[in-house]
């Protein structure tokens, strides 16, 4: 049986995951950060 | 150099495992340190899955209250970010349960939508990183397309870096259902880029 790293059907196409490399990454606001400083809650 | 990767990865598991060990026996930078490091990866699999923002916060908050609450319990027989993912896919799967799907999957990007067509034609060229950027924001909006359990297999693989047993035994399916999942998203978003593309580019 063929691992998930060398099998190619159970990975996305490399194009795919470069162009979503490229995407700006939505982060949390800093209010939500605050929110769980230091794992207060 | 696949091995170095498996063996970074090996190493960060290893990392996260003892940060929230550090966490559980009361120290608070040890959890900062894990919230920074997977803040940005969970949040991002929130707002894509749910389109909506607030309810993505909502899940957000949910899923690292459940980490601080849990932390007493942890147990190093699962990967953190395996089990930080099972915890945010649960909470999602309860919301969904508990509200009408079309309510939770609205059109999420419809802003961003409006910014994009904003592109005057002139500022097109065939530079090919602007196609590639052209192509990475389209790519944004076929996500969007996508039905939820592949849009969820894309995200858990793409901003965790799962592989396709760790997403099965996350979502609790089968590896070939997994698979069907990531051959099926394959074909759908580069089937929908390129046609986006095409029309972009006729445009020009």
């Amino acid at each position: 049986m063929k691992d998930d790293k060398t099998d190619k059907s159970a990975q996305f196409d490399s194009d795919l995951q470069r162009w979503y490399r490229r995407v700006k990454p939505e982060q949390p606001c800093l209010a939500l950060d605050d929110k769980m400083a230091g794992g207060r809650q | 150099m696949a091995e170095a990767l498996e063996q970074d990865k090996s190493t960060e598991a290893e990392a996260d495992q003892r940060l929230m060990l550090q966490y559980a026996a009361g120290d608070p930078s040890a959890f900062e340190s894990l919230y920074q490091k997977h803040k940005g990866g969970l949040y991002r699999y929130f707002v894509r899955q749910t389109g909506d923002q607030q309810l993505a916060e909502d899940l957000y908050q949910e899923t690292w209250g459940r980490v601080i609450k849990a932390a007493a319990s942890y147990e190093t027989s699962a990967k953190f970010t395996t089990w930080l993912y099972r915890i945010a896919h649960n909470l999602l799967i309860d919301h969904v349960r508990a509200v009408k799907p079309v309510d939770l999957f609205s059109d999420a990007f419809s802003e961003e939508l409006e910014c994009d067509n904003q592109l005057p034609s002139d500022q097109f060229s065939p530079d090919s990183a602007l196609e590639e950027d052209i192509k990475a924001k389209l790519l944004k909006r076929c996500i969007d397309l996508l039905p939820t359990v592949q849009k969820e297999t894309f995200l858990l693989s793409m901003e965790a870096g799962f592989t396709a047993g760790a997403i099965a035994e996350i979502v609790e399916v089968t590896l070939e259902a997994t698979k069907s999942r990531i051959r099926y998203a394959n074909k759908a978003l580069k089937e929908c880029v390129m046609n986006k593309w095409q029309e972009v580019d006729n445009e020009r």
